[in-house]
Parts: C-alpha cells; sequence; structure tokens
C-alpha cells in the first residue's frame, strides 16, 4: 500500500516503484461519504490491504497513514517509507517518523507537517476532486466509486475496475472480510496473472 | 413407452443437465442472473419437469386457484404448474437468508488515451 496525499506524489514514485519488482498497480478510492471505507482505512485497512495485496501489488490511497503503520514501514524497511525518505529527506522524514504525524517539518521551503501534507486527504471536498480526478483519467463516470483501479503501467492502457458498491455502509467486519476473500481468491490471482503477462511484454 | 414420452422425457432430462451447467456456471463465476434471465429459468424447469414426469408412474392431479384463475391439472402439466407457481429460481436470495457483501465483479477496461494521473 502507498498512502499518498495527491497525485504528484504518484507520479514522483511511479518510476521508483516500478523497479521494486511490483506488477501491478493500482487505486482504491473512496470519497469521505463512503462510509465505512475512510473508518476502515484509517484503522487497520492500510496494514490489512498491504499484506493482502502481497510484494507484486502496489496500491495507491489516498489517506493520512496512521501512525503505527508508518513506524512499522519504517521498522520493516516498506517501499513506502524509501519513497518518503527519498522524496522528503532522509533526516526529517525520519525525524517525522519517530515523533509523529503532528511533527513540523520544512519541505519545498514551506513549514509544515505530515498531517498538512495529507491535508487534501481529509478536507472531504478536496478528497473528493482527486477521485473525480484519477477516474477522469480512465474515462469512468465520477459516479464510479468506491472501487479498485488496477493496471499494471500507470501510463498503459490496460485497466481493470472493480466497484466496491456492494460493500458501502457495512459494518467494517463486513468491509474487512469481503476484502479478505477477494484477495485471496482466484479473481485477484488472475489479476496477477495477468500483470505479470503484460509485463513481460 | 411411446416415442412422445421418450422425447419428453429427453427433453427434460437434457433441459435439467444443460440448467444445472448454467447454474454451476453463474454460481462459479459469482455471477447474479439478470430477471429475465430467472423468468426464463423457470420456464424451463418448470417444462423439464413436467417432461420428467411424463415418465414417472403413479397419478399427479392438482387443482388450485391462483391470480383470479382455476387451473385442474393432471400428470406432467400437473407438475409443470406445481413447478412453475412455485419459483424455485425466484426463492434464490429469499429462502437462502441475507448473503455477505461481497466485492463487486471486474470489468476490463481500456484507456483510449494514454497518460498517468
Amino acid at each position: 500500500m502507498f498512502p499518498v496525499p495527491g497525485l504528484d506524489d504518484i507520479r514522483i514514485y511511479w518510476l521508483k516503484i516500478r523497479r521494486s519488482g511490483t506488477v501491478l498497480h493500482g487505486y482504491l478510492l473512496y470519497a469521505a461519504s463512503d462510509h465505512r471505507f475512510p473508518e476502515y482505512m484509517a484503522g487497520d485497512g492500510i496494514g490489512d490491504l498491504d499484506v493482502w495485496t502481497g510484494e507484486e501489488c502496489g496500491i495507491f490511497v489516498f489517506q493520512t497513514p496512521p501512525e503505527g503503520w508508518i513506524k512499522h514501514a519504517v521498522r520493516t524497511d516498506h517501499i513506502w517509507s524509501k519513497l518518503v525518505q527519498e522524496v522528503y529527506g532522509k533526516g526529517q522524514a525520519d525525524e517525522v517518523i519517530k515523533i509523529g504525524n503532528d511533527t513540523k517539518f520544512v519541505f519545498d521551503g514551506k513549514e509544515t507537517t505530515l498531517k498538512g501534507l495529507f491535508a487534501d486527504c481529509t478536507d472531504s471536498y478536496a478528497h473528493r476532486d482527486l477521485i473525480r480526478q484519477v477516474l477522469g483519467h480512465f474515462f469512468l463516470p465520477p459516479t464510479s466509486h468506491p472501487c479498485l483501479i488496477l493496471f499494471p503501467d500507470l501510463y498503459g492502457k490496460l485497466f481493470w475496475h472493480v466497484a466496491l458498491d456492494n460493500l458501502l455502509d457495512k459494518p467494517e467486519g463486513d468491509l474487512r472480510k469481503a476484502l479478505k476473500t477477494w484477495f485471496s481468491g482466484s479473481a485477484f490471482g488472475a489479476l496477477m496473472q495477468e500483470a505479470r503477462r503484460a509485463g513481460h511484454h | 413407452m411411446t416415442t412422445e414420452t421418450w422425447l419428453a422425457s429427453g427433453f427434460g432430462i437434457v433441459s435439467v443437465a444443460m440448467i444445472g451447467a448454467v447454474a454451476i456456471w453463474i454460481t462459479a463465476r459469482d455471477r447474479q442472473p439478470p430477471q429475465a434471465a430467472i423468468f426464463i429459468f423457470r420456464v424451463i424447469i418448470a417444462l423439464s419437469a413436467a417432461g420428467v414426469g411424463a415418465v414417472l408412474p403413479g397419478m399427479l392431479d392438482v387443482s388450485m386457484a391462483a391470480d383470479g384463475l382455476t387451473i385442474r391439472a393432471a400428470c406432467g402439466f400437473g407438475l409443470f404448474v406445481v413447478i412453475y407457481l412455485l419459483n424455485p429460481p425466484g426463492r434464490l436470495g429469499t429462502d437462502l437468508g441475507p448473503t455477505e457483501p461481497r466485492v463487486g465483479p471486474i470489468k476490463k477496461g481500456s484507456r483510449k488515451v494514454v497518460g498517468g494521473p
């Protein structure tokens, strides 16, 4: 999983992510009103999906990562922590990660915090705009969320849209179970196979 | 058995086999058949039951009122009426209790214009 504050970060991260050996990539898109996706992802969701998607699949999510997950990512040398360290500078990123989301650091000449960087993810209107922009890039209607959009190449033509409407307003336990079942199932396995094949061509 | 009886039972057995195969395929693909398909299944299942009923020994005499109609039927046609009105495909989702929420189907897409976010 790659929690990102906006689309620019995805462009910056992309080449480095490709080099890390991932073959299938994607977005998990949900608006603040797509309950209980934001609640689940702000809690255990990022950690769960990070494990379930495996090392060959990297999914972007517009979500402030929980502090516990950030610390775990640094401890385990997760590719996300490497990317953050490269983009924001190793010393500052370490400081932020050690102390937490409210630590101030200088980025692009401005003093900010990790929460500040992810401001668009916490502002429900800005978050909706991000989602609309991503859906627009795939020529999908703005109503196509919550969903997963998966693709082998960010700049390629091929993608897969997985509707998650059935999981709206379900208890977090049911949402977790449904996602767990899907990521361990044959449908996701087949997508991984196809993405591997596409990666070889 | 007469030729008609053989034909009726043959139709019934083949239809049951086909419906069974379609049902297994739909279940395996985790798809929800549309309402029109459910209606077609209902009619074919009822006709299949009538076909199979033509070779089953014994008598079935059905007498019932439904939708303002009084129906009297026997044997194969009786089975057709019973199965059609029982509506086995329509009972899915009502008799089986609430289903667990699931992730939706995968739709493959292709961007007309290649470009990143």
